[in-house]
């Protein structure tokens, strides 16, 4: 029985591969049907997820098996959950603003703080014991590997400021060393972006050979 | 009345004035000595003149029937010469009237042309009057004497003339004849007539009439009678007449303006010869016909029906004869034929004896002057002498002097009578002029016949007035009423006829004849304001025509059939002259050009080329009913002739071909053949087929696709022979692989599962393989996720991961493993947020796990969660992203809360860079990123089959797409390059 149910979803997948792949030859009903298959999975299983991972015990059980404080606690998010479905109405979609300035506000929070705590600080720190003039080999090139990495910093920093002084000519353009500055950001910006799409592509590359992998075990199997 | 009288009277004004002067005191027109000679009481020789008048004696109709319709109706059978002469004469009237006085005339000519620039005349007299001075001065002359008697006639209560009681009688009986129908005279009608000039005009018409009374009366004798009644106004053609023709007849009223008077009682109507005969005791005629009853003022006045035969027999007397009758009775107002009635009593005393004038004229085959010089020569003869002598028995005067004495004759006649004997005038002036006659041995029918021909040639210029002046216009009623009854005798004249008659016209009528029959057709023929005169109309339209009293109930019966019979129109269809057949047209249908003659001017053939390319091409237009089209949609449906429907075929002319031949230069023909050939162009675009909505199939790319399937295929099939070595890992990738070795056995790990499923082939090597190893440290695995489908994908590599490592596990076996050392906490919902919750509150935040909604099982409750209260309790956290965010986010939040416990992370190769800084600052411990570390840390565990095909594919792969990029870099390069080119 499991080896049957193996084989089906080997085959399921082998064909769902297949169709997907099609898109090489343009867009086509077989493509848009694998699509609208892992559209519709994806949202069926997000949405029973959703029901009994997060709506049926932090709502519903709290507010029907749960102490006095457990409901009172599960109000909260319950409450703030009916007013985002006003969000649907357009007379009373005004009530579903404050659940999102909660979410929002809390998860700007949450993610600045983060940032502070996790990046700045972190990498800072981490930019600062490099530098630490420690006898050994290698410190020339860890010193200029930090100031490179400052310099890339401070450039890419410098690539996205964009404040500018009105002057009498009316020139808005932003102060020399800036614009120097991020010339030299746009330059490690560009890297980059470059490293980042090589990833993509890697990535793409990894996926297809994954694919072909399973199309050749499939028919290797057969065979 | 004493005898050789000579009275010093104005022809134009009528007053008297001194013997000795030349030239009126009143009006300044030109005198001429009147004698007035008593009228002879013998009627003996009345009775003779008379006798042999009826007897046919010079006149008689047997023997000059034939001739004198020829001259009465057709004219133009006369020789050029003839006109030429009547022009001449003509022009000798005009110039002085009297030509035994040379110098008056000369001073008439003089003040003719003064007076011809200070009164408006038409156009046609004035261009005449510069052709030929003249014919046209004493035209002038006569407007403005006449125009200087009738402000005297206007001023001056007391009408001492004899024209005025002349008139008074006649307006007396009329008024009470006819009081209810007496109207109103037409100011227009007056105003074309002035008060004296009118009444010579009214004199010369009549004497017309009574020239075409005799010849009637002659052809009505040839004819046995045939129409008695037919023909009873055919002087009233004559009532055409206007200011410009009455001129030539006020010259011949001056020439001879009693002489006819004299010669009346030869033509005169047969009533009047009846009165006459009565009034004289002679015998009447043996043509008088039936008396009807009639008042007994009307005995005599109105003795017989041939009173109503026509004056002038007309060419042939052919059945449409008839219609005047019917034409002329319509055409005149009530009070008009009753006026015309009564005035056509004195019609005899008023009309010359033209046709025996004429006919003297006509025997002798020459003018007046010719005869005359003729008879000074002593060459004159003997037919000539005759007719002179029976002109001179025709003593008219001395007839109506012996009427006078009759009982029979009404109050106005002898009223008419008495003021002639009175004053000597006008019946006085008939003797001076017979005496002149013979003196000068003048034909008096020459001057009759032209004057009636003159009379009906210019009825036809009457369209154009003369500007009256308001002392013109105040005539007194009687006036004005009595010159109507004349205008309708006059207006009755077919004018086709008078036309046709061009023979008789002087040399500058001649000339202007054309001109002048042109310009009536244009200007005045189509009858302005749309309103036809009677006698056009149908007769259903006309209005019944209503009959004197006096006349009989059969006549009146007899006229009533005759017009329902014949036809209205006055000429019969052969005789219609030619610019009468346009107006005789029916006249509703004419158009304005056909009436204005200018289809006669240009026809449709000879348009203009431009004009024709301009005209608009139009479909034959068909009437719905012939197309037998019917209405197809709509309330209308079925109908046929409804509205106009598709089916309407219309052609519209293209806008180039009604453009026409324009005077154009070459370079404006240039820049229009360059705008033709754009729009050529533009016509020839739109004739392009449109680009399909499929797109054209781009072989580039499944080409580049296949290729890069065979460069991945062909090493996962025939292996990586160019490179057997495993690949290199990083030291990020070896970090993680030491901290997952560093962990000691049954320790905690944290896996989180934060990846999308398409990552999960580049991340399934690494992570199976860590999987494995941490399986193989016996460690307590606890998977979570901020993904949703992290969940189950932990599920599935956790599945996966001990079948690959343990094949030979039972089912059993797995799940006493899972359920002992794995905890799937499940989705923490909320991102970012919900792992803050978790590094807080771990219980909080997962305390239903994926194994508790589906189990019912506590998660916290299982064998791996023991002892966990918070995120420092994990030995270990691994993050499985796709995501360099998510990674951030680990780093970030979770990282700072793990008291210095190692945190790696397995990535994609699209978070590696983004992560790599972390790693390098060391807030990550290891960092496995991609397939290659991924199908590293699986060599370095020992685990995997096909990593070293892969490895090859990837490569492979990687070296095609990045032969792909540098050819489209090169390409796109040269081809930008090309362009910057062109550019420059």
């Amino acid at each position: 029985m499991a080896g049957l149910m193996e084989i089906f979803w080997t085959i399921t997948a082998f064909l769902l591969t297949l169709m997907v792949l099609s898109y090489l030859i343009g867009d086509n009903p077989l493509f848009r049907a694998a699509v609208y298959i892992f559209v519709g999975v994806v949202a069926g299983y997000v949405t029973v997820l959703v029901i009994y991972q997060v709506i049926q015990p932090r709502i519903i059980w709290p507010l029907i098996y749960g102490t006095p404080n457990e409901r009172m606690y599960a109000l909260v998010p319950a409450f703030l959950s009916v007013l985002l479905l006003f969000k649907l109405s357009n007379p009373l979609r005004r009530l579903g603003n404050v659940s999102m300035a909660y979410i929002v506000g809390a998860g700007a929070a949450i993610v600045i703080g983060g940032a502070i705590y996790g990046t700045i600080v972190g990498q800072g720190s981490a930019v600062i014991s490099t530098l630490q003039f420690q006898a050994g080999s290698g410190y020339i090139g860890r010193v200029a590997e930090s100031i490179l990495i400052f310099l890339g910093t401070i450039s890419s920093l410098a690539y996205f400021h964009f404040g500018t002084r009105s002057t009498l000519q009316n020139n808005s353009r932003r102060p020399e060393f800036v614009e120097v500055f991020s010339k030299v950001g746009q330059a490690f910006v560009a890297i980059t972006l470059g490293a980042v799409f090589a990833g993509v592509l890697l990535a793409s590359l990894s996926a297809l050979i994954d694919r072909l992998i399973v199309i050749i075990q499939m028919l290797g199997g057969w065979g | 009345m004493d005898e050789n009288q000579f009275t010093n009277r104005c022809p134009m004004c009528g007053k008297e004035n001194a013997p000795d002067v030349k030239r009126c005191t009143f009006c300044h027109a030109a005198l001429q000595a009147f004698k007035a000679e008593p009228i002879p009481s013998d009627t003996s020789a009345e009775d003779d003149w008379l006798n042999n008048l009826r007897a046919g004696n010079g006149f008689d109709n047997s023997a000059n029937q034939a001739e004198l319709s020829e001259e009465t109706n057709g004219a133009e059978k006369l020789p050029p010469e003839e006109a030429e002469d009547d022009s001449d004469w003509l022009q000798r009237l005009g110039q002085g009237g009297v030509e035994n006085e040379p110098e008056a005339s000369q001073d008439a000519n003089t003040e003719s042309v003064q007076s011809s620039g200070d009164e408006p005349f038409p156009t046609w007299t004035q261009g005449e009057s510069t052709r030929d001075d003249n014919s046209s001065d004493f035209l002038s002359d006569l407007r403005k004497s006449t125009a200087i008697e009738s402000e005297e006639a206007s001023s001056e209560e007391d009408s001492d003339d004899w024209l005025d009681k002349l008139r008074q009688p006649s307006q007396d009986d009329v008024l009470t004849v006819e009081e209810d129908s007496l109207q109103t005279p037409d100011v227009d009608a007056i105003a074309i007539f002035g008060t004296e000039e009118d009444n010579l005009n009214r004199l010369d018409s009549l004497s017309s009439w009574q020239s075409r009374l005799s010849l009637d009366e002659q052809e009505a004798k040839a004819k046995e009678d045939t129409t008695p009644l037919s023909e009873p106004k055919r002087a009233d053609e004559d009532a055409g007449i206007d200011r410009n023709k009455d001129d030539s007849i006020k010259n011949l009223e001056k020439r001879i303006p009693f002489e006819d008077t004299s010669q009346e009682s030869m033509e005169v109507p047969s009533w009047l010869q009846d009165l006459q005969n009565s009034i004289n005791s002679v015998e009447p005629v043996d043509y008088v016909g039936e008396q009807a009853p009639v008042p007994d003022w009307m005995q005599g006045l109105v003795p017989d029906e041939g009173a109503f035969e026509p004056p002038i027999e007309s060419k042939d007397a052919s059945p449409s004869d008839e219609s005047y009758q019917t034409v002329e009775d319509d055409f005149q107002p009530d009070w008009l034929q009753a006026l015309q009635s009564s005035s056509g009593n004195e019609e005899p005393a008023s009309t010359l004896n033209e046709g025996a004038a004429s006919d003297l004229l006509k025997e002798s085959g020459k003018d007046v002057e010719q005869l005359a010089e003729e008879i000074q020569s002593g060459t004159f003869s003997h037919d000539d002498e005759d007719s002179l002598s029976e002109l001179r028995d025709a003593n008219i005067p001395e007839l109506l002097g012996d009427a006078n004495e009759a009982d029979q004759l009404p109050d106005w006649l002898k009223d008419f009578d008495s003021v002639s004997e009175a004053e000597g005038l006008p019946l006085a002036g008939l003797d001076e002029v017979e005496s002149e006659l013979e003196k000068n041995e003048y034909h008096i029918d020459e001057f009759s016949l032209t004057d009636s021909q003159f009379v009906e040639e210019q009825t036809d210029t009457k369209e154009e007035p003369l500007p009256i002046s308001e002392d013109e216009k105040e005539g007194t009623a009687s006036e004005k009423e009595e010159i109507l009854s004349e205008v309708g005798e006059l207006d009755s004249v077919p004018r086709g006829e008078i036309l046709e008659e061009e023979v008789g016209i002087p040399d500058w009528l001649t000339a202007l004849q054309p001109e002048t029959v042109e310009d009536s057709t244009k200007a005045t023929l189509p009858f302005e304001g749309g309103e036809l005169p009677d006698w056009m109309k149908p007769e259903s339209v006309r209005d019944e025509p209503e009959f004197p009293a006096f006349l009989p109930d059969f006549e009146i019966n007899k006229h009533k059939t005759n017009s329902a019979d014949s036809e209205v129109m006055p000429f019969e269809a052969g005789e219609l002259p030619a610019w009468l057949d346009d107006v005789s047209e029916p006249f509703e249908k004419a158009s304005s050009g056909d009436l204005l003659g200018t289809h006669e001017d240009i026809s449709p053939a000879e348009l203009p080329t431009w004009l024709k390319q301009m005209k608009p091409r139009t479909a034959p237009n068909q009437s719905y009913a012939e197309l037998n089209v019917f209405q197809q949609i709509g309330p209308l449906a079925g109908l046929q002739e409804v509205l106009p429907t598709s089916e309407q075929n219309r052609t519209f002319p293209a806008s180039r071909a009604n453009a026409g031949k324009l005077l154009v230069s070459d370079d404006q023909k240039k820049s229009a053949e360059i705008i033709s050939t754009l729009l050529n162009k533009m016509g020839d675009s739109s004739k392009l087929s449109l680009p399909s909505h499929k797109k054209k199939f781009n072989w580039l790319r499944p080409a580049m696709a296949m290729v890069l399937v065979l460069a991945i295929l062909i090493p996962l099939i025939l292996g990586n022979r160019f490179d057997s070595e495993p690949p290199a890992m990083s030291a990020a990738a070896t970090q993680a692989f030491s901290a997952v070795q560093n962990l000691e056995d049954e320790s905690t790990v944290l896996v989180a599962f934060d990846f999308e499923p398409a990552y999960s082939g580049e991340l399934s090597y690494a992570t199976k393989a860590m999987l494995q190893q941490l399986f193989q440290k016996n460690a307590r695995l606890v998977f979570v996720s901020t993904n949703a489908t992290g969940p189950v994908l932990a599920e599935s590599f956790l599945q996966e991961s001990i079948d690959d490592l343990n094949p030979q596990w039972s089912t059993e076996a797995v799940v006493n493993f899972n359920m002992r050392n794995v905890a799937n906490l499940g989705y923490l919902t909320g991102g970012t947020a919900s792992l803050q919750e978790f590094v807080n509150n771990p219980h909080q935040a997962t305390r239903f796990g994926l194994r508790a909604a589906l189990d019912g099982v506590s998660t916290w409750t299982l064998p791996a969660l023991n002892n966990l209260d918070s995120v420092d309790d994990f030995a270990l956290v691994i993050v499985l992203t796709h995501s360099s965010e998510i990674g951030r986010t680990w780093v970030e939040q979770v990282q700072p809360h793990l008291n210095g416990n190692p945190i790696i992370m397995v990535c994609s190769s699209v978070a590696a860079p983004m992560l790599m800084p972390y790693v390098e600052s060391g807030q990550i411990n290891g960092l496995v990123a991609g397939i290659n570390n991924g199908y590293g840390y699986q060599a370095l565990a020992g685990q995997g089959n096909y990593y070293e095909n892969a490895d090859g594919a990837l490569k492979t792969s990687s070296l095609v797409v990045t032969l792909f990029l540098l050819a489209g870099l090169i390409f796109f390069g040269i081809q930008n390059w090309r362009s910057n080119r062109i550019k420059e």
